[in-house]
């Protein structure tokens, strides 16, 4: 064992800067022990009892830096000196993070705004976790827009973050609404008594904007990541969310939203709803109905029902309202349908689903099962009807373009349209095809022009085939950068049948195909 | 070249001061005992700074401070009495209800958000595994013993233990004596004690060859404030408690644990001076304050 010192007579530095010296020291493998203090007579005496005194610093005062060092060997011992003296030369001729306006790390973001309490992290996966980790050691929620983020890490970081009462929105959370602000992928919505937990971030799109249409609006709206929802992380997040906006004296209204949980996070969500005093609607794909009533809890069927109904106790209307009124729009479908499905040739039979948004293709299958049965995807509900090639489209059949098997190498299908654009034409040009589905998400993080991408592909499929029909749903308001109203007007004009919702956007497909059997 | 004057702290007194410590973001500057510090970062007004716009703060070496003007080498800057940061507290009425909510709120924030190897150990035991090394563990060891003595024994003779004790240019001890200060005098103030001798004598007994560091406890002992820590000690008295949590999350960012060791003394003599009752441990301090011929 070896053991060195240094003195730096009259040199003042930082607190800050002294624990970086030190904290850097004790990384090099080999150090047994070290001390970087001012030469105080008590932390002499500390010295002396921790073995790291030195004769010469027998005559310092307490205006001199005191470095001691215990290591393994002399190399080790150099080592650290060097160490000492480039860190000591770089922190001189270093600026503060105060003083500029650019901070390079989350500590120095952090002197500079310490009101905040929330963190967007989007870092590469792998050091995703412990930025999160960090963020949350200061006392802010984390949301966590970075994928590939390893499972453990996760549980970790929700675990961690219950203990302290923060939330941990994500890994691969695209979507939140706080306080009225946008993050990552949303939309700009009215500001309201509605607060929703979605381990969905389209779902969370798709009923926050239908809400903001009606002239309701959002208090919170949370992303949970959808992994959140499964066996392993059972939903340590999306239970938390739920009690903070129980908690929230602005929520009056809980929505909760996700693809199907597992059996058993879904039964730990049931348990919860049932302490919580205001009215939750559930919307949970193909989860299992009967188990959320029995929670208490009013069970949507689609995303738009589940906003509608929300509205309703919003505005003091009985959620029952909420159904018939939905009777009435799809009866109005029915005819259209009808009008729709007499147009087609012999030939055209099949149904196309090009989707940005995963739950949107979920929600989709799930309302086309009552018209035509099971469809293929390569995300399908029912797991027989997986598609061998996802490039290879069969019979009727949903895509999302948004798993990572279309993305890798390329922007996501909601900013960059151009592999749809391609399978828009691709399926105009298939004599078998009878509508194609689309969804449009607009909102911050989107396309900005999703109508200069798509009206000329939407006029040429056309043009080849006349007899399509090409159905969107527009996902959005008119506060957003695109404007709803504006884009869905452009895309009408084109020749698509525009549609207010996903759910009514498939409930025409669904029923133009049902005609032609 | 025109130095705008952002905030020039009340407790300034006139003099030449010479540079003595340059940092990126802050020049202290002494005459004599005094310290004064000249800086650039428009948040950290307190009695003693000098917050300047529009210059190279590391390039100035002289400041005169007269009646009405510094220099700045020989920069003259006329001092806009508005610019005067008033560095003392007031406390009209109080809601001891609300004080006491705050106090149990920012407690709680304290030990949940600390900054590593803190002082905040002392108020959760847990805390205390980030002291891995020999040398950090006898640190530790030192304050703790030290601290028990204030609150349980001898206050003084825990002074004495904890005084330059720890890390940082300010050792994290001096740290929380001025954190015990600054709660006397808001205790003083609430409860109308008379703490003064005591805070004069904590003071004399931490002082010690740090100009700096004196600089400091010699403010915290008069009861002149920082602005954010006058911001955080109104808060736990006239703001809720979100608020009150927020402008804790400020003075915590202070230096490396410097902001957390003040608070960590602040809110410990506060929380023990309200579990107390009669404020026994206060009385003994004040007796015991008295009777003490200090050694030095």
């Amino acid at each position: 064992m070896e053991r060195k010192g240094k003195i730096k007579k009259g040199e003042y530095y930082d607190s800050v800067s002294l624990m970086i010296v030190s904290r850097k020291i004790n990384e090099i493998k080999g150090i047994i022990d070290s001390a970087v203090v001012m030469g105080t007579a008590e932390n002499k005496a500390i010295l002396k009892a921790a073995g790291l005194f030195l004769p010469e610093f027998e005559n310092t005062t307490d205006t001199d830096l005191l470095i001691g060092i215990k290591a393994e060997g002399k190399s080790i011992i150099n080592e650290a000196m060097n160490t000492i003296e480039k860190l000591f030369s770089d922190l001189k001729n270093s600026t503060d993070d105060t003083s500029d306006f650019l901070p390079r790390s989350l500590e120095g973001a952090i002197r500079q705004l310490p009101e905040a309490n929330l963190s967007l992290i989007s870092v590469a996966g792998k050091y995703a976790a412990s930025e999160a980790k960090k963020a949350l050691r200061n006392g802010l929620h984390v949301m966590i827009f970075s994928d590939n983020v390893p499972i453990e890490d996760e549980i970790d970081l929700k675990q961690f973050a219950k203990k302290k009462e923060l939330l941990v929105m994500g890994p691969d959370c695209g979507t939140a609404i706080i306080n009225n602000i946008p993050l990552a992928f949303a939309n700009a919505v009215n500001k309201g008594n509605i607060g929703i937990v979605a381990a969905s971030g389209t779902g969370l799109q798709e009923i926050s904007s239908i809400i903001s249409n009606a002239g309701a609006g959002i208090s919170q709206a949370i992303g949970t990541g959808g992994r959140d929802i499964s066996k392993q992380v059972g939903g340590i997040m999306f239970i938390e969310a739920l009690k903070t906006l129980n908690e929230d004296e602005e929520t009056k209204i809980i929505v909760l939203v996700s693809k199907p949980p597992h059996a058993d996070v879904l039964q730990k969500i049931s348990r919860e709803i049932k302490q919580i005093e205001k009215p939750v609607i559930a919307m949970f794909i193909g989860g299992d109905e009967k188990l959320v009533k029995s929670s208490g809890a009013i069970a949507a069927a689609t995303l738009e029902e589940a906003a509608i109904i929300a509205i309703n106790l919003a505005t003091g209307q009985d959620p029952e309202q909420s159904k018939a009124g939905l009777q009435f729009r799809n009866q109005k479908i029915d005819k259209l349908a009808q009008i729709e499905a007499k147009k087609k040739t012999v030939n055209q039979k099949y149904l196309r689903g090009l989707f940005s948004g995963g739950t949107l293709c979920d929600e989709t299958q799930l309302i086309l099962q009552k018209y035509i049965g099971d469809v293929y995807s390569n995300t399908p509900l029912n797991p027989e009807y997986k598609l061998k090639d996802s490039n290879q489209c069969f019979e009727n059949t949903i895509l999302d373009l948004g798993e990572d098997e279309f993305t890798v190498g390329r922007p996501h299908p909601m900013i960059d349209f151009s592999l749809r654009n391609e399978k828009i034409i691709e399926q105009a040009e298939n004599k078998n095809v009878a509508v194609i589905l689309l969804d449009v998400v607009l909102g911050f993080g989107a396309n900005l022009a999703p109508s200069a991408e798509l009206v000329p592909v939407i006029k040429k499929a056309l043009k080849k085939s006349p007899e399509l029909t090409l159905v969107c749903s527009v996902t959005g308001t008119e506060k957003d950068p695109q404007n709803k109203k504006k884009v869905k007007s452009e895309l009408e004009n084109a020749g698509a049948m525009v549609m207010d919702s996903n759910a009514a956007a498939s409930e025409v497909a669904g029923k133009i195909i049902k005609n032609l059997k | 070249m025109t130095i705008r004057l952002l905030s020039f702290g009340d407790k300034i007194v006139s003099g030449t001061y010479h540079a003595h410590s340059k940092f990126s973001s802050v020049t202290n500057f002494t005459c004599g005992e005094r310290v004064i510090s000249l800086l650039k970062n428009k948040d950290l007004k307190s009695p003693s700074n000098i917050i300047v716009q529009n210059h190279d703060i590391q390039k100035i070496n002289t400041i005169t401070v007269a009646k009405k003007v510094i220099c700045f080498d020989n920069i003259p800057v006329e001092i806009d009495r508005e610019k005067i940061y008033n560095s003392t507290i007031k406390f009209p009425t109080v809601s001891r209800q609300r004080y006491l909510e705050n106090l149990h709120t920012c407690e709680k924030y304290l030990v949940s958000f600390p900054c590593p190897k803190s002082l905040a150990f002392l108020i959760n035991d847990n805390l205390e595994n980030e002291f891995s090394q020999g040398f950090e563990k006898l640190v530790a060891l030192k304050l703790k013993a030290g601290v028990t003595k204030i609150f349980t024994r001898d206050l003084l003779a825990g002074i004495k233990m904890i005084r330059g004790v720890g890390f940082g240019l300010t050792p994290s001890g001096n740290d929380f004596i001025a954190g015990l200060l600054i709660a006397l005098f808001v205790l003083e103030n609430i409860y109308h004690i008379n703490y003064q001798q005591l805070r004069k004598k904590i003071f004399l007994l931490s002082k010690s060859d740090c100009l700096l560091s004196n600089s400091f406890l010699y403010f915290a002992s008069k009861g002149y404030f920082f602005e954010i820590l006058k911001n955080f000690v109104l808060s736990l008295f006239y703001k809720d408690k979100k608020n009150a949590s927020i402008c804790l999350k400020k003075l915590l960012y202070i230096g490396s644990t410097s902001g957390c060791d003040l608070a960590t003394g602040l809110l410990m003599t506060l929380k023990k001076h309200e579990s107390l009752s009669a404020s026994t441990f206060f009385r003994t301090a004040s007796k015991i304050s008295t009777q003490r011929e200090l050694s030095e």
